[in-house]
């Protein structure tokens, strides 16, 4: 049975406000008829009270949180864009990260912060961040970027329902509209693990968010010329299944990183991290990381093809790592992947 | 002065407001020790605003403090001896050692959290008052911060929100004129109660700071209007802070202000000016005080374990 | 006298006339999927823009948000490298960069916009904080909608402009809307001029003028700046014929699923306002003053016809390569 991202994403807060006690929610356009995206349309009427539409006060707005939660609401609020997630750090990271702790274990702050990154379509430099390591850089904070319908329903039910502290959920714009099938893959914990996609033996790619999906296109092509991947969907950014990755990483000899932001200070060095620590022997090659390419995001759509890695860079960059530099096999034509899925077509 | 120094109101608040000013005072004798290693932003001078609006406040109701949150945390009702052992670093400090004087709390008694990011716990008292309006709670939240507060866009925010939604929270501000060392004068350029008003939200003031009785009766009449009606108010309270910002040390010598604006503050505050009540009070305070101390020196400091917790 | 007078009337006319004729070429054309970039549609708000922008054109620096196109147009007047932007071409005002949102025009004195909301309000308040130290006798206006007004940043801006008495001007284009929330749902305070005059900030109000009225408001916030020394507040409503984003108005329906579909506005006020188009409103004001129908008409087509021959020049140009990708990310 088929479900799509966006269809999941309904359904989890259709829970979290039938099954959670207070629960809010809580954003910028939470009550307009778009509904984040139609995550959450119609909620403004079956749940009068508990969907807040907040002015432009963002900082405060993540204070309201934070109040709501001591008081002993469970709230989730939401940002279209990821970017304007920045606009509550103060309030994220000074305090909802830090609360607990910071108070000797006095008080929890169980809450939910949905970031939705853009992608495409010229989002320019402003609506298209991705700044899941910036946010998992911080203890006492859970940052989560769900790349299936299941991996949503488990995970946002285990946030609402049992995690006492703040989580960071992001979304991403060019997911919500596919349509996925019932997951064979599992997660190894909903918060604090990752999902093994498929088991290979001559390269490990870890990879995030809609990149697992272009990943999995590569595997498909790369299968087919004779190369195994095993494929990590990364899941839990800030707690990872480090065995897992260390020990696909020590069959495989080989890691590849295919992540969603710059590859300075993010995901692909915290990868890199994480195997030299565990031993760096285990690897028989130098280790590689796509993402964004250093730069802001451009707006000219000429460019920002350019800007995102998609099935053609992996499969090139795998067949490298695999066989040599002087490796050649027959390459998928370079498609930006926004064309490849055609749905998206703005405006935002 | 006979007359007050019989009721058993001001008694009563006489005797709340020279406990903090005792232990603030045994702060600063022990500074020297090393034995408190949290920077400390004392309420000498300031005590009166927590004890006259405390005096009004049940047990529930909440209170959202800041770093000068000493006169706050005693007055609601916050453990003395786990006081010490906090800024002491102690293991069986209100916050295992891990807060200091910047972060005191204690939920029991209604002091939820104080943040040294200047007015950063504003909007936390609307959040806790929206869900409790949606609850149908009837207490009421109290949001304290200083002068330096309105100068933040939050407060604006927070005030933008608490009008919108009506929830039942008191926007109380201890005005001392001063953040850190600049005057009101170089940071601000709007009318305060014109700005409040234009939200629909009352707007009161009281001078006499010093004047525990005075803010009690006077705030009393407030929070009743926010029980009953659970909108918002803004009270300001001018006030006077005797030591320099941080730390227990007086700073009149550096120049930024006028030793003697505060020495006419002195002149009225009533612990200083009245020597009976305050005879008849010391011993019994400077014994609770003293044990306070030694409870905090006694205590054992936190181990690995307690680092690691509470993540 | 009434020969510059005459003169800059004309000019209010012909860049009322070039914004117009260019949001109707970006409707037109849209759906070819050319125009890559996410468009908030000028469309209602000509005049305001039009009006400021000629009358500070030489006294001020202009700050603004992602309702870029009249405020881009009327500072530069140039529509070819407007769509060469939006087209995404290496001859865009911003090398294809950046798109409809972060267009900007520094020798017009177009310095900078932004997609968060508000963010460029204390950028302006540094502007004009330097202008002031290093004793320039420009001025900065900031142009901003009224969702900015909830922002804490807005308050922070406006009490160190007032503070430290700063020859800043502040537009406030109100239409009412954040994106499509009534302001009853944002804003709890009474009134955008009582919480201005809280501040030491001056006032003025103007709604839905034509672009002579603008003009004409604009300069009395002009003289108003230059004898008080401190910030002035002009608040402009206007209505906002299409969404929030987009060429689509709320009241096309596609299909039920239609990320367009709304019923959050009144028709009927859609219909009064459809009655008077800004443009049209210049165009009987220009009338009214003496001008001659003949000769408006003769302006309005020779404009339109440089605005496709633009549009279509600029869809002939160059896309950027990968050497461009890398370049200035730093000085």
């Amino acid at each position: 049975m088929s479900k799509t991202y966006k269809a999941a994403l309904k359904e989890a807060m259709q829970e979290a406000m039938d099954k959670k006690p207070y629960s809010l929610i809580i954003g910028q356009g939470v009550t307009d008829f778009k509904g984040i995206f139609d995550t959450i349309v119609g909620f403004k009427d079956k749940y009068p009270n508990r969907i807040i539409e907040s002015p432009l006060s963002e900082d405060s707005v993540a204070g309201i949180c934070i109040g709501a939660a001591l008081n002993g609401a469970y709230p989730i609020n939401t940002h279209i864009r990821a970017d304007f997630g920045l606009l509550i750090f103060n309030q994220l990271i000074n305090l909802a990260a830090k609360y607990k702790y910071m108070f000797g274990g006095l008080f929890e702050i169980p809450s939910m912060y949905r970031m939705v990154i853009g992608r495409s379509w010229g989002q320019g430099a402003q609506h298209s961040q991705s700044l899941q390591s910036l946010m998992a850089h911080i203890p006492g904070l859970v940052v989560v970027m769900p790349a299936d319908p299941s991996s949503i329903i488990e995970s946002y039910r285990y946030a609402i329902q049992k995690h006492k502290g703040p989580v960071v959920m992001l979304e991403h714009r060019l997911l919500y509209e596919l349509s996925f099938d019932d997951d064979k893959a599992k997660l190894s914990h909903p918060l604090f693990g990752s999902k093994l996609e498929k088991e290979g033996s001559d390269i490990t790619i870890i990879a995030t968010s809609v990149m697992v999906l272009e990943a999995k296109r590569a595997l498909n092509h790369l299968e087919k010329n004779g190369i195994s991947v095993e494929l990590i969907n990364l899941h839990s950014i800030s707690h990872p299944d480090k065995e897992m990755i260390c020990k696909s990483v020590e069959k495989t000899g080989k890691m590849l990183i295919v992540d969603t932001s710059w590859p300075e200070y993010g995901v692909c060095a915290e990868m890199n991290r994480i195997v030299n620590e565990y031993n760096p022997s285990v690897l028989k090659a130098p280790t590689k990381s796509m993402g964004m390419v250093s730069t802001p995001c451009p707006t000219a759509k000429a460019l920002e093809d350019m800007y995102y890695p998609d099935v053609h860079d992996i499969c090139n960059t795998v067949n490298k790592m695999v066989n040599g530099d002087d490796a050649v096999i027959d390459l998928p034509k370079k498609e930006s992947m926004t064309d490849f899925y055609k749905h998206f077509k703005g405006p935002f | 002065m006979i007359n007050l120094n019989t009721s058993e109101t001001y008694r009563s608040l006489f005797y709340q407001a020279m406990r903090i000013r005792l232990v603030e005072e045994k702060i600063i004798e022990l500074y020297p020790s090393d034995l408190i290693q949290s920077p400390v932003h004392l309420s000498i001078g300031q005590e009166a605003v927590a004890v006259g609006i405390c005096a009004n406040l049940n047990l529930d109701d909440w209170v959202f403090i800041n770093y000068r949150g000493h006169a706050f945390y005693l007055a609601k009702g916050g453990p003395i001896k786990e006081f010490f052992a906090e800024l002491m670093g102690k293991k069986t400090g209100q916050s295992k050692g891990k807060a200091g004087s910047m972060h005191l709390a204690s939920p029991n008694q209604g002091i939820i959290g104080a943040s040294a990011v200047v007015s950063s716990t504003i909007s936390h008292a609307v959040g806790a008052a929206l869900i409790s309006k949606i609850k149908n709670e009837k207490r009421i939240f109290v949001t304290n911060f200083g002068d330096g507060a309105l100068e933040q866009g939050v407060m604006h925010e927070s005030l933008n929100f608490a009008s919108l939604y009506k929830v039942p929270v008191l926007f109380l501000c201890e005005d001392n004129n001063l953040a850190v060392h600049s005057p009101k004068s170089e940071r601000q350029s709007f009318s305060l109660k014109s700005l409040v008003n234009s939200y629909s939200i009352p707007y009161y003031e009281i001078d006499e700071g010093y004047d525990f009785l005075k803010i009690k009766q006077k705030s009393k009449i407030v929070i009743d209007s926010i029980r009953s009606s659970k909108r918002p108010v803004f009270l300001k309270i001018n006030t006077a802070r005797y030591k320099e910002h941080v730390g227990p040390g007086e700073d009149f010598s550096s120049g930024y202000r006028n030793e003697n604006e505060i020495n006419k503050w002195k002149k009225l505050d009533p612990l200083i000016s009245n020597k009976k009540l305050y005879s008849e009070f010391l011993d019994k305070i400077k014994k609770e005080v003293d044990d306070a101390v030694k409870f905090g020196i006694d205590a054992p400091l936190p181990d690995r374990e307690d680092l690691l917790s509470d993540v | 006298m009434k020969l510059t007078e005459n003169k800059i009337f004309k000019k209010l006319f012909e860049v009322t006339s070039l914004i117009s004729a260019s949001e109707k070429i970006i409707i037109k054309f849209y759906n070819q999927d050319e125009m890559k970039t996410p468009m908030h549609m000028s469309f209602g708000d000509e005049n305001c823009i039009t009006g400021v922008v000629e009358s500070l054109r030489f006294d001020s620096f202009f700050f603004g948000y992602y309702r870029s196109h009249s405020l881009f147009l009327a500072a530069s007047r140039d529509p070819y490298s407007f769509f060469a932007e939006l087209l995404g071409k290496k001859t865009g005002s911003n090398g294809g960069i950046a798109g409809s949102m972060h267009m900007s025009s520094i020798n017009n004195g177009l310095l900078n916009l932004s997609a968060i909301v508000a963010s460029t309000l204390p950028l302006s308040l540094g502007a004009a904080l330097a202008n002031k130290t290093l004793k320039k006798k420009k001025f900065t206006t900031i142009f901003f909608g009224d969702g900015a007004i909830e922002e804490g940043v807005f308050y922070e801006t406006l009490n160190m402009a007032s503070l430290f008495k700063l020859p800043i001007l502040f537009v406030c284009l109100d239409n009412d809307l954040a994106v499509d929330l009534n302001k009853e749902a944002r804003q709890g305070f009474k009134s955008i001029k009582e919480l201005i005059k809280s501040y030491k900030c001056e006032y003025l109000y103007s709604s839905n003028p034509d672009a002579i009225q603008a003009y004409k408001i604009s300069e009395k916030a002009k003289d108003l700046i230059k004898e008080k020394n401190s910030p002035v507040f002009l608040h402009m409503k206007y209505y906002r014929y299409l969404q929030h984003i987009g060429i689509k108005n709320d009241f096309e329906i596609d299909n039920i699923n239609s990320f367009e579909k709304s019923n959050y506005r009144s028709k009927e006020t859609h219909n009064k306002f459809l009655k008077k188009l800004p443009w049209e409103n210049t165009f009987k004001k220009m009338l009214k003053i003496g001008f001659d129908k003949k000769e408006l008409y003769k302006i309005k087509k020779r404009i339109e016809e440089l605005v496709i021959k633009s549009y279509q020049k600029a869809r002939n140009d160059e896309f950027n390569d990968v050497k461009d990708l890398k370049k200035k990310v730093f000085y």
